[in-house]
């Protein structure tokens, strides 16, 4: 779990410095605010390469894969036009810390992390889905090269956590543990099914969560398990899906089931799941079921760092949020400011305390607009 | 032309004529009578149009928490949306019956939301609620309302500035 980070004079931060909530954090601002290098910032950070013997030219590899800047080097990334080195800190839950330094000219960078703890990797789903790409990766010979060129660590990271096989019996983990059974049946109702991994590439089975009364073959794995009901995942008698398919707001729920499933996202012992506008390509109805399994996920544990410029998800973290229930929810707004071109941020724990507030402004905007066309100059 | 209804008072500027049209007060001049119909607060008349204007104030800081639950639930289960049609609807019946209604109408409420979020949703819905119930209608040769809106206090007084509402104290008893 992050808990402070700072960037200074790196990629689009002169000096940003943020305190985060062990639950849901959400970074708002428009295109070109910095939200997805934050987030990808947070992901290098706490990377394992952080903590090699040769940090230094690790993590430098690491933030060019990430950003991929024109040079190749990771020097490139130091903001312009700025005086002093890019420094990157990141404090953990933990106790840990790690510091990177490196100068405009810098092939490598340095690197100081704090005894203390483990540092858990982060799980970081980019705008565009990840689930296709798998196929690319699990083939017999793949490019590498070509893919290193056209995709970003970003989806690699995403994209190897895909394929872990890891423990799969995703039903044993319903029965076992409530943190799944509040869950991944939703994510399953969500969609209408669940994504599954055959012969290396992903496919989409129909089916819903049943509940189940006797024994079964998870629950035999699970001696344990002493319900007398219990939910089990029943696929329809239709074919498998190839993802392809299936739209691709589904392939981004389908992404967090896996994650789940084979436990890369582990709630309180993953490290933070960072989501990059988790909006996109979603219908607007499922939004609702997102944020529900979202306060569901930190409810037990998950921190979750998100970064949108929609509003309507905004708006339903704040009427779906359950204070009773322990929900933390932190806006952090990053602006441009006009004068300086330097990117600020201002973070509240009330979604009404967001200035500006785009939502409002644009149902305002419709309001007025009607007013014109109806009634001309009437009052005016 | 100043109207008031509770705590909030608007001053039409321009307009021919304004009444209190829902005057249930026998003794008073423009008395209604017909407490079987809805009835809007308001109709002023301008030089070009009518206003029909209801007035509901859940933000006032004396609403009861009672009331304001009554309110937000009809506002929700559709009953507070079939109430304003039907104070538009017997409204309209009232002024033809009286040979007043000669003129393009407009139905503009003031309802003292919070969130500005609710106010277009709302609208369409009474607007929806009016006859033709956003049927395409060939035979129809006029529209019952010109417009059909919802503000709030911030957006009344941005979109009709010689219409201006104001939060009055309540007048004491003498």
């Amino acid at each position: 779990m992050i808990t402070h980070l700072i960037l200074k004079n790196f990629v689009a931060f002169t000096d940003l410095a943020i305190d985060f909530s062990p639950g849901i954090n959400i970074i708002i601002g428009e295109n070109g605010t910095g939200k997805t290098q934050l987030l990808k910032a947070i992901l290098a950070l706490c990377g394992a390469e952080a903590r090699t013997e040769d940090a230094g030219e690790q993590l430098a590899r690491k933030l060019c894969r990430l950003y991929h800047p024109l040079s190749g080097q990771v020097g490139e990334l130091r903001r312009a036009g700025t005086r002093g080195e890019s420094i990157l800190t990141a404090a953990f839950a933990s106790g840990q810390g790690v510091t990177v330094r490196f100068s405009g000219a810098a092939k490598q960078a340095k690197v100081t992390s704090g005894a203390g703890g483990n540092v858990a990797a982060a799980i970081f789903i980019p705008t565009k889905e990840v689930l296709s790409l798998v196929r690319g990766l699990t083939a017999e010979q793949p490019d590498q090269a070509t893919i290193a060129r056209i995709f970003d660590d970003g989806y690699l990271d995403l994209a190897r956590q895909l394929i872990q096989e890891g423990a799969d019996d995703l039903d044993a983990k319903v029965q076992l543990d409530p943190r799944f059974a509040s869950i991944v049946p939703r994510l399953a109702t969500l969609i209408g099914g669940r994504y599954e991994l055959h012969e290396g590439r992903f496919c989409f089975q129909v089916g819903e969560y049943v509940e189940k009364r006797g024994q079964s073959s998870s629950a035999e794995k699970a001696p344990q398990s002493f319900q007398d009901s219990e939910l089990q995942f029943v696929p329809a008698k239709s074919r498998l899906v190839s993802s392809t398919m299936t739209a691709e707001g589904f392939r981004k729920i389908g992404v967090l089931q896996r994650l789940l499933g084979n436990g890369s996202l582990n709630p309180g012992t993953a490290g933070p799941l960072l989501w990059d506008e988790p909006e996109s390509n979603l219908n607007p109805k499922l939004m609702r079921d997102l944020v529900l399994a979202l306060l569901e996920l930190a409810r037990n544990g998950q921190q979750i760092i998100l970064a949108t410029h929609d509003y309507v998800l905004l708006k339903w973290f704040d009427l779906l949020i359950d204070k009773g229930k322990g929900d933390q929810v932190r806006f952090h707004v990053l602006s441009r400011e006009a004068e300086t071109g330097q990117v600020r941020r201002d973070s509240m724990d009330d979604y009404r305390a967001i200035e500006p507030n785009a939502i409002a402004d644009t149902f305002n905007e419709l309001t007025k607009e009607q007013v014109a066309r109806r009634m001309g100059g009437l009052g005016k | 032309m100043k109207l008031r209804e509770r705590d909030l008072e608007i001053d039409f500027t321009d307009a021919v004529d304004a009444v209190v049209f829902d005057q249930m007060k026998a003794k008073k001049p423009n008395y209604h009578g017909i407490d079987q119909m809805h009835r809007v607060d308001f109709v002023v008349e301008l030089e070009e149009a009518l206003l029909f204007v209801e007035v509901k104030d859940p933000s006032n800081p004396k609403a009861q928490a009672e009331g304001l639950e009554k309110f937000y639930a009809e506002l929700k289960n559709g009953t507070l949306g079939d109430t304003f049609a039907a104070k538009f609807i017997d409204t309209f019946l009232y002024r033809w019956a009286e040979d007043l209604l000669h003129k393009p109408v407009h139905y503009i409420s003031l309802v003292t939301f919070e969130d500005s979020e609710l106010l277009p949703n709302f609208s369409d819905e009474i607007a929806r609620k009016l006859p033709p119930m956003g049927k395409a209608v060939p035979r129809w040769k006029r529209q019952l309302a010109q417009n059909c809106q919802v503000f709030n206090i911030e957006l009344w007084n941005q979109s009709f500035p010689k219409w201006p509402v104001t939060r009055i104290a309540p007048a004491k008893n003498t």
